[in-house]
């Protein structure tokens, strides 16, 4: 038993809160600049500020900067209470604290340069995905430390989410350094196509969850009963909410990939875990509110209490979403429309951005040993917020809705009843009513700045020792491990990893399923076991053993990925035909694409509906495996660039990246300033050879001539720029570079002579009007678009 | 600071936080049940009959919209054969995708027939000529072209009524 006075270190929390203020500012900032951008293409003071830079910046700093600061802050300062211990390493906390506000401003700094990790969102270069990965194992450190040194015989459920945090991110940023380094900044995943797809999208949920979600869950679950003066809830919905949160963060992520070409299986997969989403959902809900019972004037008066409660709306709204557009049919309308960005902002604007607020608002005046500035700015931020973010996620999910159904639009006669632009331009209102519920967000925030700066200022920041109540410290033997280990759960557990080995030699959907089932049935049998809190059940336990705990969270939150990725990667979907791979010049524009951020603007995947293969072309069936990362993206304020290179010949596609907003108004931003890069060739041989090894059909020929080559197919497109626009650009600038990559989409690559440009005028945006301009587009065709396999008369079903 | 409430049942304190002992109940338990029993059903149900954004599923709905016909119509197809911009782009269309074997000008190749005066071309209605341009002709090794988007195909089948043989009005509306 442990009862000398016990010193919490509450400095580092209180670094770590006054850090997500000023990063909170920043990216507030960005994100306001880049919605504004859409609404104005050519605010834009540099070329670095453009939107395809902006935004991954924008997401990175709310991310990385704000939400990861606030964790942080939380963290440190609830685990020392909850495990009755004190930090043990208080030098290791400040390393952590400098050694992340560095990482992230240099991670700022690079995307801004061009510089991200060019796959999906939240990934950085290599170096700086390194660095991070090692600075989060130090407040990893610091944690288990606390863990493992404490004052308390079990575990409370905020510490379990804290687990699940930490555990999960490690994974994620595992995931991402997957990746073989071919540069100072550079790297190419290690896996490609469709696997490359479900490792991405495994890292965004798994961010999304495990550091947006879990250990803001985890504090709701330490402040929420001390605001309100309320015991918690019911321990038993805590555990239920627990393993069915981690279980689902860790399977859902197809869910995400109903739009792209992945296997069936996979995306039946993300619809049956999709139906899932509400139970974690509904348990938060009940958890937060049942503990807020009862609190009555509190609750009216208290802005923590408030907050938390506009939190748990949020997230209890973004789950409904969620099983919503997981039967499917729904989401290929508002896939890849500002609704998907309507959703990821009522999670992150909403639950994170409250619960935030609620925790800072409760955490500073407590870490400073004084009260709060102002409750009544509080409250101020709070209407601010609610009303802004009601109207900021309105106007997304019109804007989206409205343009995935015009854009779905189809007359008798199977053609198109809208053209982009026009879709584009009904957007406008929606917009302009997303800016303005951005900016009454933001101007909550600015509120929540003022107050808590004034609040951290008058504070007191001397340490007080806090004495601690020894009928609660109790005894901090750990349970046995052999009680565990012969435990129900844990048995069911084995039982379910053999018949996963078994099945995994039928199919992957068998093996998927009964791994999936199986830990459906675990989390079941965790419920039955568990017992009231004072008695000792499995669970309670396993709330004893923290190296157990730990362990079970790991396989539950990080299995998912693993098998699925596994699963895919196995057996990927083939192309129909085999392509040859990207000549080195087509490689280097790849690069520059990635760079750049098209993605952010542009999808690479005609999902298979007949409105969208009369808009781009023939459907999508497979990724090549080659294709590292795969770039379909997620999001289209353009149009899809799969097949560009056929609708477009190479004078058109540079009209298009050099100067689009001038000739159309559309919100793409001149990209004029490529000319005047020189693009990275002689990195080429490298990135040529860490092909080969990932399994590209390169051979050392191929690694050496690399340059040259790219330098003679650089000549042959800038001579051909020369005589069709007149237009004298650099062989070797990234221009060249980006469209040799773009004349490539959506021909065959099967031969290699199918590449002469197609005659220019064909886009249908000819300026004719009436049924024939309509009529007149034609959609993704081409010499090389063959028709692929399957396509055969054979599907048409039988003539009548 | 704790306030007392009968109805809470047994507290303990864990972590310094008191936590009640609350049965979830039954009514809790048959909603976690219900759901995971959809769940179930849906994954073997779309395990059978292809998730939505699955590509056999387009396939089907394509052939069901050619069937209908719902997509096409004779009048549709002749008007736009009288549509400059439509014949225009369904020849560059034609250029590009067909030439190769029905020759430049329809008059036939090594491999594909004559779309001039065969008496299949002469003798089909548009929505023929339109459907064996989207599905092919398998057994004749004639492609389907359905990729090229529905649009296309029409502005196809329109280049082609203007270029085949004239024949009588009454002929041609059978
Ligand atoms: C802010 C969003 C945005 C970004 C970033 C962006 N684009 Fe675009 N892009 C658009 C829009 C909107 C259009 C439609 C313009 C039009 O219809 O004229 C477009 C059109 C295009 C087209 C013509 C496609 C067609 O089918 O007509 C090409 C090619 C293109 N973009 C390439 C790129 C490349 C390459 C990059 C990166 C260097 C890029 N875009 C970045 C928004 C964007």
């Amino acid at each position: 038993m442990n009862s000398a006075p016990l010193v919490y270190t509450d400095r580092v929390a209180r670094r770590f809160a006054a850090a997500a203020l000023v990063w909170g500012a920043l990216g507030m900032a960005a994100g306001l600049f880049v919605a504004v951008q859409l609404l104005a293409p050519n605010a834009q003071l540099s070329p670095e500020l453009s939107f395809a830079r902006l935004r991954p910046l924008h997401i990175h700093l709310a991310v990385f900067a704000f939400a990861a600061n606030v964790v942080f802050a939380g963290v440190y300062f609830a685990s020392q209470r909850l495990l009755a211990t004190s930090l043990p390493w208080p030098r290791l906390g400040a390393a952590h604290f400098w050694g992340w506000q560095a990482i992230v401003a240099l991670g700022a700094i690079a995307l801004v340069l061009g510089r991200g990790g060019g796959a999906g969102d939240a990934l950085l270069a290599w170096p700086i995905e390194l660095a991070l990965a090692l600075v989060w194992l130090s407040f990893a450190a610091n944690f288990f430390a606390m863990v493992r040194r404490r004052g308390r015989a079990r575990l409370y459920v905020s510490v379990w989410f804290f687990i699940a945090g930490i555990v999960g991110v490690a994974g994620v940023k595992l995931a991402g350094l997957l990746a073989v380094p071919v540069g100072a900044m550079d790297s190419y995943p290690v896996f490609g196509g469709a696997s490359s797809a479900v490792v991405d999208a495994w890292r965004e949920r798994g961010l999304d969850s495990f550091l947006l979600t879990a250990p803001l869950l985890g504090l709701m679950y330490f402040v929420v009963p001390q605001a309100a003066a309320r015991p918690l809830f019911s321990h038993r919905l805590a555990i239920l909410h627990f393993w069915s949160f981690v279980l689902v963060a860790g399977w859902a992520a197809p869910e995400r990939l109903l739009n792209a070409p992945v296997p069936d299986w996979l995306k039946t997969l993300g619809i049956a875990v999709a139906l899932l989403v509400w139970i974690p959902a509904a348990a938060a809900v009940a958890s937060g509110f049942g503990t807020m019972r009862g609190a009555g004037s509190r609750l009216l008066g208290d802005p923590v209490l408030q907050f938390w409660a506009a939190a748990l709306v949020c997230l209890g709204l973004a789950a409904l979403e969620a099983v919503l557009l997981g039967f499917g049919g729904l989401s290929l309308v508002t896939g890849y429309t500002d609704w998907m960005h309507g959703r990821s902002h009522l999670g992150s604007l909403g639950f994170t951005g409250f619960s935030a607020a609620a925790l800072l608002y409760w955490l500073v005046p407590r870490a400073c040993g004084t009260g709060l500035h102002s409750p009544a700015a509080a409250r101020a931020h709070l209407y601010l917020a609610v009303v802004g973010l009601t109207l900021y996620v309105g106007a997304t999910w019109l804007a989206g809705a409205s343009q995935g159904a015009m854009l779905a639009s189809q007359d008798a006669a199977g053609g198109l009843r809208y053209e982009l632009s026009e879709t584009i331009e009904a957007l406008r209102l929606p917009y302009l009513v997303r800016v303005t519920g951005g900016g009454l967000y933001v101007l909550g925030f600015v509120i929540l700045i003022w107050n808590l700066a004034r609040t951290l200022w008058c504070g007191a920041s001397g340490e007080r020792d806090t004495e601690i109540d020894p009928a609660d410290a109790g005894d901090t033997r750990e349970a046995g491990l052999r009680e565990l280990l012969l435990s129900p759960p844990v048995l069911a557990a084995a039982v379910v990893v053999a018949l996963f080995a078994l099945a995994e030699r039928a199919d992957p959907l068998g093996a998927l399923a009964s791994a999936f089932l199986a830990a459906c049935v675990v989390t079941a049998v965790f419920l039955a076991a568990a017992r009231a809190p004072g008695e000792a059940g499995f669970h309670a336990r396993l709330e004893g053993h923290a190296p157990a705990l730990t362990v079970l969270v790991a396989v539950a939150a990080l299995g998912g990925g693993i098998v699925q990725t596994a699963a895919v990667s196995a057996a990927p979907p083939e192309p129909p035909e085999a392509q040859a791979p990207y000549t080195p010049l087509e490689l280097a524009g790849r690069d520059v694409y990635r760079g750049e951020g098209c993605a952010s603007c542009h999808t690479q995947n005609v999902r298979p509906t007949l409105a969208e293969v009369a808009r781009y072309g023939s459907p999508t069936l497979a990724v090549d495996p080659d294709e590292r990362p795969a770039l379909w993206g997620t999001r289209r304020v353009g149009p899809d660039l799969a097949r560009v290179g056929a609708r477009h010949d190479l004078a058109a596609l540079h009209a298009h990246v050099a100067d689009a907003q001038p000739t159309t108004g559309a919100p793409m931003p001149s990209y004029r300033h490529l000319e005047d890069r020189a693009a990275d060739l002689a990195a080429l041989p490298r990135k040529l050879r860490a092909l080969a090894a990932l399994g590209a059909p390169y051979d050392r020929d191929d690694v050496q001539a690399a340059e040259e080559a790219a330098l003679r197919e650089g000549e042959e497109i800038a001579a051909e720029l020369e005589s069709a626009r007149g237009a004298s650009v650099d062989t070797d600038s990234e221009m060249v570079a980006l469209l040799a990559y773009l004349r490539r989409l959506g021909r065959s690559q099967a031969t290699e002579d199918g590449r002469e440009p197609l005659p220019a005028g064909e886009d249908g945006k000819d300026g004719e009007d009436g049924e024939g301009a309509r009529a007149g587009q034609v959609p993704g065709s081409a010499d090389g678009d063959q028709p692929p396999d399957g396509y055969d008369g054979g599907d048409l079903g039988d003539e009548p | 600071m704790t306030v007392p409430d009968r109805r809470d049942g047994n507290t303990t304190k864990l972590g310094g936080i008191p936590v009640v002992d609350r049965p979830l109940g039954a009514g809790f338990g048959w909603l976690l049940g219900a759901g995971l029993a959809a769940a179930l059903v849906f994954w073997l149900w779309y395990g059978i009959a292809t998730p939505p954004g699955s590509v056999e599923r387009y396939f089907a709905e394509r052939a069901a919209a050619l069937d209908d016909g719902a997509m096409v119509s004779e009048e549709m197809l002749r008007e736009l054969a009288g549509d400059r911009f439509a014949v225009q782009s369904g020849e560059e269309a034609y250029e590009r995708s067909c030439e190769s074997c029905h020759g430049p000008a329809g008059e036939g190749g090594d491999v594909g027939p004559n779309l001039r005066s065969t008496e299949w071309i002469t003798e089909s209605s548009p929505v023929e000529i339109y459907t064996t341009i989207v599905e092919g002709r398998n057994e004749d090794g004639m492609p389907p072209w359905g990729s090229l988007g529905p649009a296309t195909c029409m502005n196809i089948t329109a280049y082609l009524l203007t270029i085949r043989e004239e024949r009588d009005e009454g002929e041609a509306s059978r």
